[in-house]
Formats: structure tokens, sequence, C-alpha cells
């Protein structure tokens, strides 16, 4: 195993995040294809989750503009009919929370499954009350499953907010995020004090800083982890893409770089999945390829880092 | 401050390149058939400057004074405030240009501004064809659509330019056009972060415009009297 997977077989077993109990259901609504999708259980509920998720930073971000609009709706409906459910977002993302509104409303039922998540981002503790509140309208919704504080911003008082919201029945789950590596050490000591649901971090194949203290940690006190920038925005295409993927790669099923990528983030045991964005409808029928189809277990996944390292 | 230096650039954009260009087509399209009537104004001021050596100064001045308070208005305060939760301050940047401009028409003593300094004023020139016709068809040779090109003196880029053209052609102090400059630091930054070459027009001007800086303190010249 990499280091960091100091890990007992106890503490997987106990959140259910052995690859093996990983849950098979049919993936909803799905025309394409027939292969049951792959969902890992969030370890405070046991509810199962689709690995692959979807951001909206930058892409969702298209203003009034009915033409991109409509093109945006195209990809969160081929998300939800590939068994996709996750959609992350924040107010810091300008127009997206209120383009997904938007997208939701042309979708009418078919997007009843897309489970939400998005974030307070506001050094004001009243402002992130109302930013709460800006955030169901946008949205079109009266209960989110997940709110998140986003980068660690004024942490202390958006967790009371969020936790009273929780314990009133008008929230699912609490969750804290952070990206590119940052405050880590702040992120650990939250993740050992607070009752938290999720954790958000940046994890890629070029980027597993996590993989030391905050993964294991993460398996430790039953927090789902959702993994952003799991392209490293988009630079992993330009580093990688011009050479072939290896020809063992199919056997976990992987027929793209996306792909490759994608499985390498969400085999690992602490991951609970994984949030790339795209603004198009065939790459995101690329980065849902990674919902089905077998994962790499730790052996493959040492070759994997093995042959992107030779690159 | 660790953390501070983790960022890059790019970490800053939150549109794509096509959702900037998108905003152009938008904007272009809502005040049509403004874009037209401005290049042919362009054309002829042009034409004013190289077969007369004068122009008519104060109401041009008021006119471009005007377009930077109107692209403050709608295109920041209106559009990009769609996609950027920053464009409130830029719209207030160009209104401050805006006014800058008027309260330096209104300084004006005469109507006709005649020339000194051949050499600037060429360049003046170069940079009021470059806003004119180089820039648009620049952005068009890099997969921008015709719709979505910059109208002469009406999109950001385009004013700033004419700014600081007007600046070299009539010398008049660059201090004026202060906003200016700092609009083209962030449009060349706003293009450098998508990766694109767009950022080149911007910057160029930006130079030129510190060069103006530099030749007014050399030459010891304050603002054009005749102006
Ligand atoms: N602090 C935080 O809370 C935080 C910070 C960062 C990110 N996030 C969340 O995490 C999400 C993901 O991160 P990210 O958007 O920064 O980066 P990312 O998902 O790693 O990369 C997105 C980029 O990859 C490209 N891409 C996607 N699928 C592709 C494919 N199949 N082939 C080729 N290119 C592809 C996209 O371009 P196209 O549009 O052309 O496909 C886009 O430029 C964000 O959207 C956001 O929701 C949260």
């Amino acid at each position: 195993m990499p280091s960091g997977y100091s890990i007992s077989r106890r503490q997987l077993l106990k959140q259910g995040l052995l690859l093996g109990s990983i849950a098979a259901v049919p993936a909803l609504g799905s025309q394409i294809s027939k292969r049951p999708i792959i969902t890992k259980p969030i370890p405070t509920s046991g509810q199962p989750l689709p690995i692959i998720g979807m951001g909206t930073w930058i892409t969702f971000n298209v203003g009034q503009d009915i033409e991109a609009r409509l093109k945006r709706t195209q990809v969160l409906k081929t998300f939800l009919e590939q068994g996709g459910q996750l959609v992350d977002s924040s107010p810091m993302y300008g127009s997206a929370e209120e383009v997904l509104g938007f997208c939701r409303q042309q979708l009418g039922q078919r997007a009843d499954d897309l489970f939400s998540a998005t974030k307070v981002w506001t050094s004001s503790t009243s402002e992130g009350r109302s930013q709460i509140d800006n955030s169901h309208r946008l949205w079109g919704l009266d209960k989110f499953n997940l709110f998140q504080v986003h980068n660690l911003v004024n942490w202390r008082d958006h967790l009371d907010t969020l936790f009273n919201m929780k314990a009133e029945g008008r929230l699912q789950y609490v969750g804290i995020t952070t990206s590119h590596g940052r405050r880590h050490v702040d992120l650990e000591q939250i993740m050992k004090t607070q009752p938290i649901d999720f954790v958000q971090l940046t994890y890629h194949i070029d980027n597993r800083a996590v993989e030391k203290r905050l993964l294991p940690l993460a398996q430790d006190r039953g927090i789902a982890i959702i993994a952003n920038r799991p392209f490293s925005g988009g630079d992993l295409f330009d580093d990688y893409e011009h050479q072939p993927l290896p020809e063992w790669s199919h056997e976990i099923d992987c027929h793209n770089w996306a792909q490759f990528f994608l499985k390498f983030v969400v085999s690992h045991p602490a991951i609970t999945c994984a949030i790339p964005a795209t603004s198009r409808v065939d790459h995101m029928l690329e980065n849902m390829g990674a919902l089905k189809g077998p994962l790499p277990e730790a052996d493959m996944r040492k070759e994997m880092l093995k042959y992107v390292s030779r690159l | 401050m660790e953390d501070l230096f983790s960022y890059r650039l790019t970490d800053f954009l939150m549109f794509s390149e096509q959702t900037y260009w998108r905003l152009f087509s938008r904007y272009n399209q809502s005040i049509f058939p403004l874009p037209l009537l401005s290049l042919a104004f362009g054309l002829y001021c042009l034409y004013a400057f190289v077969a007369f050596k004068k122009i008519v100064i104060k109401p041009l001045l008021m006119l471009i004074a005007l377009a930077w308070l109107w692209i403050g208005f709608r295109f920041f305060g209106q559009l990009y405030s769609e996609i950027n939760v920053y464009a409130g301050y830029l719209a207030v940047l160009f209104w401050l240009q805006g006014l800058l401009l008027l309260s330096r028409s209104f300084k004006t003593v005469t109507y006709h501004a005649w020339f000194r300094h051949p050499f600037e004023r060429y360049i003046g020139w170069v940079l009021w064809i470059m806003a004119l016709l180089m820039l648009p068809l620049f952005e068009i040779l890099l997969g921008k659509s015709m719709n979505a090109t910059s109208s002469f003196a009406l999109t950001p880029d385009s004013i700033a330019i004419v700014s600081i053209a007007l600046v070299l052609i009539l010398n008049i102090k660059p201090w004026w056009v202060l906003a200016a400059a700092l609009w083209l630091m962030i449009s060349t930054l706003t293009y450098w972060a998508m990766g694109s070459l767009l950022s080149l027009p911007p910057f160029i001007t930006l130079l030129i415009y510190g060069w103006a800086h530099w030749l007014q303190k050399r030459n010891k010249t304050g603002d054009n009297p005749s102006i």
C-alpha cells in the first residue's frame, strides 16, 4: 500500500469502504448504459452516494446567457442520466447557483435525484445566514442535502448555524471545504473536534498530500470525503493527454485519461466521491464512465502512479 | 501569508474565455447599430487628424468621457456583474475615468487642438488604428466571432486604447487617463490567466502609456496649453 494507508481492516469495515463492499445500484434513468454504477456510503448515515459528482466552478458561471444556460442544462441532464447525483456549488462561483436553479427547473422531475451541495462563504455571520437563504432561493430548494463552510471562512460561527439547521431538520449534512492543500493543520483540528459529515479537499494523482494525515483521519472519524479539483483544474490533461494510456488501463475500464484520473481518486478507500467540473456533454460522458466498471485496487493504484511518474 | 503565495493568477479567474467572449457579443447585439456608427466616427476622426492636423477637441473629449460612463454602467454594471462578483468595482473605475475626462473637457479653452511633437502624435495614430481595426481583426484571428469583437470606443479595451491615443495625439498629461491604464493592466492579467494572446494589445498599450509618462517627464511638458 502507498504511504499513509496505515488503517486497519476493522476501520475500513466500520465505514463500509472496502472496495468489495461498494454497493452497486442501477443507473437512474440511464438509457445509455445499463451497467451498474458504483456508490459508496456516507459514513454518518450509510446513504449510498455515486462516486462521481459534478463541480460548477467556472463551468456553470455563464450569467443570463440563455444559449449557454441551455448548454449547461444538457450537461446536467447527461450527468443525471448517467447516474450522477452530487452537484457542488458556492456563492463564490458568480452566477453558478442561479444557473443551476435554471437547469433544475428545465429538467423538472428528472432532477429530483440530485444531491444538492453548496457552501457558505463570507466572513460575516449574519451575512452567512442571508447567503444560506439566498442559495435556497437560487437553487429553488426548500432543503439542501449538504451545506459546507467554504475554505474555512469564519468556520466556527457558520458551523454553529449549520448544525442548528441540521438539528431542526432543515439540512441533511454539514461539511467544510478547502482546496489546493491550504490550511490542512486547521482542517485536521476541525475534523478531530467537530461532528461534521463531510470534508471537501483537493486530491488528484499529482497532489496526494492528504494521504498522509487527513484521509486516514477521515476514515477514523467516519467523515465522508469529497475530492475537488480531480483534474487539477484541467492541468492534468495538459500534462498527460498527449501521452498514450497504459495498455492495462482497460482492465479497470479506463478508456481515456479522464477515467484514469478519476478512478485513481475514487479508488482511495477514504474518498467518497470526486467532483470534476465540465462545460461539455462529451466530457461529461467521459467522466461518468468512471462511475462504472472495476476500480483499481492497491497494487493497480501503485502501477498507475508509477506510470504517470515516468511520463 | 504562506496561503497567499499558494494562489496562482488562474485561481482568480472565475469564468471561461468563451463565457467572457459571449458577454461581448451580447453587449454588441444590445447596442446595435451603435458599433457601426462609432466605427464610422473613429474613421472620420482619423481622417481629420491626418488631413487637418486639428480636431474639435471639447466635444471629442466629452464623447469619450460619456463612453467611459456608458461602458461602466452597461458592460460592467449590468453584464460583467453577472459572472464576476467584483465587476461593481470596475464599474466605479470606469465612472471615475469618465468623470475625469469630462472635467478635462470643461478645462479646454479652445475647440480646436493643434498638434505638436510629431513622433508622439504618430504613435497616437497607431494606437487609434489599433482600436479601430487591428484589435478587432486580431480577435477574429484568435477565434472570436464577428459580433463579439471589440467595438470602437464602446468596449473596455478599445476605449482605454483610444483614450491613451488621445493623450499622445493631443499631448495632454497622461495622469488624465490613469484609470484607463489600470483597466489595461486588469485586462492584460485576465487574458493572461486565460492563456490568451489577447493579452498582447492591452499590454502593448500599457507599455506605450508608460513611455508617454517618461517622455513627459523628460521633456518637462505640461498639459498642452492650446487645450
Ligand atoms: N475550496 C473549495 O471548496 C473548492 C475549490 C476548488 C474546487 N472546488 C469544487 O471542485 C470542483 C472541481 O474542481 P475544478 O473545477 O477547479 O477543476 P477540475 O474538475 O479538476 O477540472 C476542470 C477542468 O477540466 C476540464 N475537463 C473536465 N472533464 C474533462 C474531460 N473529460 N476531458 C478534458 N478536459 C476535461 C474542464 O474543461 P471543459 O469545461 O472544457 O470540460 C475544466 O477546465 C469545482 O468545480 C468546485 O465545485 C471547491
